[in-house]
């Protein structure tokens, strides 16, 4: 029996007067890939965002609810935010490398929390990342160069080898390949279901194919509701909500 | 009727031509008159010597000293209370009426003439707080004229980062503050720089406020406190006292000069700069 990592009770959640998420329950277990599916002002990303306090950047939000993460709530003011988000690390749908060199998109955070200290450990810490994101082999000769001359699909893995290398131990991805060619999309899936081993991954995907591929739970959204959560073959099999069919056959959505 | 589209085309182009050729043809023609009249006086003696004979003879040293001072004294205080206030209106406040009033007030600051900050800067700093007519004086007041600009300046450079790049470095669980100095900063320094080498050469050629508050005293100032003239003032009187023309336009060419280097060296280090970070 898998532990469990992140555990959501009634998450209700409002942009002003409107609202993103309503009531929603949730358990999400170490070492697995949650995907979270479900069409566009779902409250996906909201969710997302509410799990590693990036929600907090929108003045109007209003969030209420319980967030645990390893037994602690998040979302009190009591949370260190800063060392929260260490924790739970974040991949966008666009890939946006700061405007540095490669190695230093990598190393700039670690950096600063004055972890690693030493160039070697740095270095070290550089290249088990970029070769956990299966982009080592394309950039070691390189990484002084600009992480802006690298491609899209270099640079969505340079974005998630940068959220790697800070150790994290959860990752969430907002559709991290929705910018992205079918050969890229497919290595960043194979890194997924490689990173699940020391992960707890949630990825927020609208390609119903990607999640039924890479995850091993799903959830379905829907107009700010949680329709449906089970293990993936059998939400894709055997759905239980009618409105579930329906998307995942593409009727709406 | 209508004009065929092809000429009116044509027309439009030749008329923007023109335009453009006036504008670059009133700058051409205002630095080849000083050039012509005032280069002929440059000479080692006439840049490092002191004023002799109330200018008609001898050098501008002084003035070369005094405007270096005050330009120096009025970018070390507006450009962090400029910049900082910058950062503060794009990073730590939300758009609303206060920003608004804000930049409204840097606005009409801007907009104040520079005889009237001249005679401001008299009150407050030469009468009120003392200082005389000095070096300190005429930097404060400088200072203030230069502020709006290094603002607003500031404030869309800091405006142009990416909103995204933020995102990343929240979600790296990076602070404020070091998002702003590490990533923000540095990706609008270029934008910054532009309108602080703007307020250098106002600050270079402003000669009103500098005659209200740094006096025009003809010996070098050393300290703080002691009064002087810079070479716009000295400019001015040179020429409106009838001293001696062709050493106004010996001085003018040297202030022509000092700004075109001074922005031609801010650009150069501009392009370092940024081939360092791009």
């Amino acid at each position: 029996m898998l532990a469990v990592k992140i555990h959501v009770r009634d998450l209700t959640f409002h942009y002003g007067s409107q609202c993103a998420i309503q009531g929603l329950n949730l358990d999400i277990y170490q070492g697995e890939i949650l995907g979270l599916m479900g069409p566009a002002k779902s409250g996906k990303t909201t969710f997302l965002r509410v799990l590693n306090r990036m929600c907090d950047l929108v003045p109007t939000a209003r969030v209420a609810g319980s967030v645990l993460l390893d037994g602690a709530e998040i979302l009190g003011p009591e949370c260190d935010v800063d060392g929260l988000r260490r924790r739970v690390g974040m991949v966008f749908a666009k890939p946006v490398p700061l405007p540095r060199s490669i190695y230093e998109n990598l190393a700039f955070a670690p950096r600063l929390q004055k972890k690693h200290q030493h160039r070697h450990e740095l270095d070290e810490l550089v290249e088990n990342s970029l070769k956990a994101a299966q982009l080592w082999e394309e950039v070691k000769d390189r990484l002084r160069d600009s992480a802006l001359k690298l491609s899209g699909g270099q640079q969505q893995r340079l974005c998630l080898a940068r959220t790697l290398a800070m150790q994290p131990e959860v990752i969430l991805l907002d559709e991290p390949t929705s910018g992205l060619d079918p050969i890229s999309t497919a290595r960043i899936e194979e890194t997924l279901t490689e990173l699940k081993k020391d992960f707890t991954i949630i990825l927020v995907s609208n390609n119903t194919k990607q999640i039924a591929r890479c995850s091993d739970k799903v959830a379905f959204m829907l107009m700010s509701r949680l329709v449906e959560y089970g293990v993936t073959p059998e939400v894709f099999m055997v759905p239980k909500q009618k409105e579930t069919d329906d998307y995942i056959s593409g009727r709406f959505g | 009727m209508r004009l065929d589209p092809l000429l009116t085309e044509r027309l439009v182009k030749s008329l923007l031509w023109c335009f453009t050729g006036l504008t670059i043809f009133v700058l051409i023609f205002i630095i080849t008159f000083i050039s012509v009249k005032g280069l002929p006086q440059l000479s080692w003696t006439f840049l490092f010597h002191d004023i002799e004979d109330m200018g008609r003879t001898g050098g501008i040293f002084p003035t070369l000293v005094s405007t270096l001072y005050l330009t120096l004294i009025a970018l070390l205080v507006a450009s962090p209370l400029g910049v900082g206030s910058a950062i503060y209106l794009t990073e730590y406040t939300l758009e609303g009426w206060v920003t608004r009033l804000i930049r409204f007030g840097a606005e009409c600051l801007a907009g104040v003439p520079s005889i009237i900050l001249g005679l401001f800067g008299f009150v407050l700093f030469v009468i009120k707080l003392n200082f005389g007519w000095s070096m300190l004086s005429g930097g404060l007041s400088l200072a203030i004229m230069i502020l709006p600009t290094i603002i607003r300046t500031s404030e869309e450079a800091l405006k142009a980062v990416p909103k995204e790049y933020q995102d990343v470095c929240f979600s790296l669980g990076i602070s404020k503050w070091q998002t702003i100095t590490r990533v923000v900063l540095p990706c609008a320094l270029p934008g910054i720089m532009t309108g602080i080498v703007l307020s250098i050469g106002r600050s270079i050629g402003e000669t009103a406020v500098v005659l209200f508050t740094a006096g025009a005293s003809l010996r070098t100032p050393t300290t703080l406190f002691d009064s002087g003239r810079s070479m716009a003032v000295h400019f001015y009187i040179l020429a409106r006292e009838g001293l001696s023309m062709p050493n106004a336009y010996g001085t003018a060419a040297i202030l022509i000069i000092s700004i075109l280097l001074i922005n031609i060296t801010a650009y150069t280090l501009m392009q370092r700069f940024l081939q360092k970070y791009r």
